[in-house]
């Protein structure tokens, strides 16, 4: 695999799109690395598992593959009707697979005492930062975490970051702020720190 | 409108995104320089901020190996030829369900309704038994043979009578 499509031009990507859809396999390819890895970062970064990351991101190719046709460059960027899709499939499987949770000592107003992998002692101890990262992103619910991923992950302005997640531009940034607020919880144990170890892998 | 903490508070992110216009931009830039618990939090978003800025793009790397599992995987379900349902089939189908409802509907017609419940009682024709003492009495004295049954002489009446109990 090579890694010479990291920042492709709009052109580059109507000129391989073209070329696909007439059947060109080299130009299917050309996309596929140039999307590739930051699509696999948004599912994994949403899922945070490596098998459903994986599946999800070749099913998300797969669809954009064979829907090319519907694909429409006055309506939206490829990368964020790719990342549609994928936020889509992501949705589907979260939805499978976990049952919604209800907090039920949240609910009588007696919260439980934290186990012993989420008191902030283990969560000192634990050296490595991926995985406090990962705790962190693990409680925001599905729709802020998506927000993060996207803005903080990819970089995306609100208007995209509403435009792959289908909400209006306001909720996009009412999901942000609440993400935002939650991770400053969330990752106040781990303080600047973090950043850090984060750097020294 | 007072601009307060919690109108801050509620743009600090868009504020450190620099998502906001001009104006609501220094709006929260004059209201942070008043307001020192709205710095601090600030900080702490902004410093929140930093670390994810850094610390998410790294999240999730995929190495080569999957990647290339990945692409061989497409290619393969790319290449796969498309299962669609042959026209033909579809055409068959459908005549076989217009042959079926053709045949089925004279025999529809034909069918008696049926009901759920059971009907309620209709009014019948009510009859008046006229002289019915007199008749059995004169049937009783004067039956000639064996056999004779003296019919009282029924009058009917279109008339539906609630009152009238005997039924035919």
């Amino acid at each position: 695999m090579t890694t010479d499509h990291d920042n492709p031009t709009h052109e580059c990507i109507s000129a391989w799109i073209a070329s696909s859809l007439r059947g060109d396999q080299s130009a299917y390819q050309a996309l596929f690395e140039a999307f590739a890895p930051g699509l696999y970062r948004l599912c994994y970064g949403i899922l945070l598992n490596v098998d459903d990351a994986q599946d999800v991101s070749q099913e998300a190719f797969v669809y954009a593959f064979k829907n090319l046709k519907r694909y429409d460059p006055a309506k939206s960027a490829f990368k964020t009707w790719l990342y549609t899709i994928a936020i889509c499939r992501c949705r589907n499987l979260y939805r499978r697979q976990r049952p919604p949770l209800l907090d039920i000592a949240s609910m009588w107003g007696n919260p439980l005492a934290a186990p012993h992998s989420e008191t902030p002692e283990a969560v000192y101890a634990q050296r490595d930062a991926r995985k406090r990262l990962e705790q962190a992103l693990c409680r925001l619910k599905p729709a802020l975490r998506e927000a993060v991923v996207l803005r903080y992950g990819h970089g995306l302005t609100y208007r995209e970051i509403a435009e792959v997640m289908e909400c209006p531009p306001k909720t996009a940034e009412s999901r942000l702020r609440l993400a935002h607020d939650a991770l400053r919880t969330l990752l106040e144990p781990a303080g600047i720190g973090l950043l850090e170890e984060l750097l020294s892998y | 409108m007072r601009y307060t903490c919690r109108h801050c508070r509620a743009e600090l992110t868009a504020y450190i995104h620099r998502q906001l216009s001009p104006q609501r931009r220094q709006r929260v830039g004059r209201h942070l320089n008043a307001c020192a618990n709205c710095y601090t939090l600030y900080r702490q978003l902004r410093d929140v901020d930093r670390e994810l800025q850094t610390s998410l793009p790294l999240l999730g790397q995929p190495g080569r190996r999957q990647l290339s599992g990945m692409w061989q995987g497409i290619q393969t379900q790319i290449s796969a030829p498309r299962r669609t349902v042959p026209v033909f089939r579809v055409r068959y189908g459908v005549a076989v369900m217009l042959a079926v409802m053709a045949l089925a509907l004279p025999w529809s017609f034909n069918r008696a309704p049926a009901y759920a419940l059971p009907l309620p009682p209709t009014p019948v024709h009510t009859v008046r038994i006229t002289n019915a003492p007199d008749a059995i009495a004169m049937a009783t004295a004067d039956a000639p043979t064996v056999g004779f049954v003296p019919t009282p002489t029924l009058e009917a009446n279109d008339a539906p009578d609630v009152s009238a109990t005997e039924t035919p």
